[in-house]
């Protein structure tokens, strides 16, 4: 008996050492293989897709804004009927057939994407008719709420090399960084059905949304812009048109229209040469416009006054060219206020040759011709310009009438502010306010470049630009009761070293009101066949605009 | 004696480890049903974000410049065609001595 219960006591010591055994070896030995398989049957990683920034115009209402939108994929070992699935799919889809079925049958591979950013309409369709071997992943989707308004300023989203999205050109290109986010990740056990298992791991890297950025564009300016300028390049049969509209105190861009446009949320259905902006990134000959700028150099220099008399008595004779009058008329003695007025280019050559090559180059650069403004829009460019051992005696005498040299309609706005705002520079920028997820908000202030006029000169330089609407060839069409500061330009455009004969860009530059000024206007026509002439082409959009502008801004005629 | 004194915290250990064991499978049964209402609130929360987005589009499309533009038209207003001033346009004296 007792040797029966000692049997049975040591047998069961056997087996209890057999199981303490199996334990340690669960439990100690094997401890991190079996945490991991465990690991990944109960854990998923979750990405957390952070949302890409909104923009917004200078009131706070959206620009841009993000959407709900699906990419649809494929199962092809799940698909029972390929023809009909791709039928369906090649119909909602809006993609060719064939693309679609080459995809789809492709029973090597177990997922295919298919269409990226489809809308939420499409997919509910899709989803009732209940395919087999098809799913849907949420993306995210920029939507305009103004449609194709400020296009060039905003640019487009698409995608890079690796399939993420990236912003390209206008404030998408720029701020893209600050736009995208971070993505976020979250871990978390769940159960056989896929409910989270509380008390189980839980690890999460919080997404980190993109930035939301409030520009400096108006709205309501922007419209009335867009709108003037599709009537005028209608009207005057132009390819195309520029509107630039800058707050010359701080160097805000309220407004930038450029046509031919493009629809941002469609952008693949344009070809490339769409998406450039061309107020920051085309180049053209200013013309006479350009002569306001010479006209405030050589008044600043104390080279001439407002009695200063200049011979204006036939074409003047330059390193063997000719120079001629616009209109081959000549009037004799005239002041510097009746050059601007007459747009006399013997006029302004005179003037030029008072200022001096090496002045002239110097206020050339400090206007920041030939260098970049820094605006925040991607894809700005800029002409070089020459070095100072490439230029004869011909061309500082064309570039005191606009000719010879190439600027942006960018260049050419924020040259002109510092005669409308006392004579500073003031970098252009459009964005004004960054918010930060936090909801901390960074504001961006107005920066001065550098003081390049006297207030006199710019007072002085004003009135005559005043004087020139009133007495020059717009004299006709300026709106009754308001005092603006213009210049009229007709350039010839180059090609392959030569000017076309009828080929122009015509263009009006100006500001309003004289007191102080609340804008600083561009218009450019490219290429207008109903008439050449700035002055009857671009004047008459200039001064529809600008009689929007007055009543929106309540500014009265005595101001 | 040793014996007697032992036996009542025996006893009261016993009570509590019992107490606890039952007390931690009650706790862990309840955490482990409360996936499911995490999971609904989580369906919810994300139901009332979706809706936002829309609303969102909704009101931005709405507040558009453009529609409101056309529904302007629509409603019969028109353009507010001039500024009224009761002054004229001041006459401006140039420092050459003529004036506009």
């Amino acid at each position: 008996m007792e040797n029966r219960i000692k049997i049975v006591f040591y047998f069961s010591l056997l087996l209890f050492l057999a199981i303490i055994l199996r334990l340690f070896s669960w439990q100690v030995t094997s401890s991190e293989t079996l945490e991991g398989l465990s690991e990944r049957q109960t854990l998923t990683t979750f990405s957390i897709p952070a949302k890409r920034g909104k923009i917004f115009a200078s009131d706070g209402k959206p620009l841009v804004i993000n959407q709900r939108a699906f990419l649809v994929y494929a199962e092809p070992n799940n698909i029972k009927d390929f023809e009909k699935t791709s039928q369906i799919l090649a119909k909602d889809l809006d993609i060719p057939f064939a693309s679609i079925s080459a995809k789809i049958s492709d029973r090597s591979l177990a997922w295919v994407p298919l269409a990226h950013k489809v809308d939420e309409q499409i997919i509910n369709k899709l989803k009732n008719k209940n395919l087999d071997g098809l799913g849907f992943l949420e993306e995210s989707k920029r939507y305009y709420p103004e449609a194709s308004m400020a296009a060039h300023i905003l640019g487009f989203v698409g995608k890079n090399s690796k399939g993420e999205d990236q912003g390209y050109f206008g404030i998408e290109g720029y701020y893209n960084e600050q736009l995208k986010g971070r993505d976020g990740q979250i871990r978390k056990e769940r159960d056989a059905q896929g409910n989270t298992i509380l008390s189980g791991k839980i690890t999460e890297i919080p997404a980190e949304d993109g930035r939301d950025l409030t520009l400096t564009i108006d709205k309501t300016v922007q419209y009335i812009a867009e709108k003037k300028l599709q009537e005028g390049v209608e009207k005057y049969g132009a390819k195309g048109g520029t509107v630039l509209i800058l707050e010359p105190f701080s160097g805000a861009v309220i407004a930038a229209v450029s046509l031919p446009a493009y629809d941002p949320q469609k952008y693949n259905n344009y070809s490339n040469e769409f998406y450039k902006n061309p107020s920051i990134a085309s180049t053209y000959e200013p013309g006479s416009t350009f002569k306001v700028l010479i006209m405030a150099a050589a008044l600043n220099e104390g080279k001439i006054n407002l009695d200063t008399k200049i011979e204006e008595n036939g074409p003047i004779e330059i390193g063997g060219y000719k120079i001629n009058t616009w209109n081959q008329k000549y009037h004799g003695i005239i002041n510097p206020s009746q050059v601007l007025e007459y747009s006399s280019n013997v006029g302004m050559v005179i003037i030029e040759k008072l200022i001096g090559s090496d002045k002239l180059l110097n206020y050339l650069n400090d206007f920041g011709f030939g260098s970049l403004t820094g605006i925040d829009l991607q894809e700005e460019a800029s002409p070089n310009l020459r070095s100072k051992n490439k230029w004869y005696e011909i061309d500082f005498a064309t570039v005191s009438f606009g000719q010879g040299i190439a600027v942006t309609p960018l260049q050419m706005v924020k040259a002109v502010s510092a005669i409308a705002n006392g004579g500073k520079i003031m970098k252009p920028y459009v964005v004004k306010k960054i918010k930060l997820p936090s909801g901390e908000l960074i504001n961006i202030e107005p920066k001065v470049e550098k003081e390049i006029f006297s207030k006199e000169t710019s007072r002085i330089v004003s009135e005559m630009m005043v004087s020139a609407v009133e007495n020059g060839e717009t004299r006709f069409i300026e709106p009754l009761g308001y005092y603006i500061a213009g210049k009229t330009g007709t350039a010839q455009i180059p090609i392959k070293g030569h000017y076309d004969e009828d080929k122009t860009i015509a263009s009006f530059i100006g500001f309003a009101p004289i007191s102080k000024p609340r804008f600083v206007m561009l218009v450019t026509m490219r290429e207008p066949t109903a008439s050449p002439w700035g002055s009857e082409t671009a004047a008459p959009v200039f001064f529809n605009i600008a009689k929007e502008l007055f009543t929106y801004y309540g500014i009265s005629s005595s101001e | 004696m040793k014996s007697r004194n032992f036996r009542p915290i025996n006893i009261l250990l016993t009570i509590f480890s019992i107490f606890f064991a039952v007390l931690q499978v009650i706790l862990l049964n309840f955490d482990s049903t409360s996936g499911t209402e995490l999971s609904k609130l989580n369906d919810e929360t994300d139901k009332i974000e979706i809706d936002n987005i829309n609303l969102n589009q909704e009101i931005a499309s709405a507040s558009a410049i453009v529609t409101i533009s056309v529904k302007a038209s629509k409603l019969g207003l028109i353009q507010n065609q001039k500024l009224i001033s009761l002054n004229g346009a001041l006459p401006i004296a140039l420092s050459s001595g003529r004036s506009l």
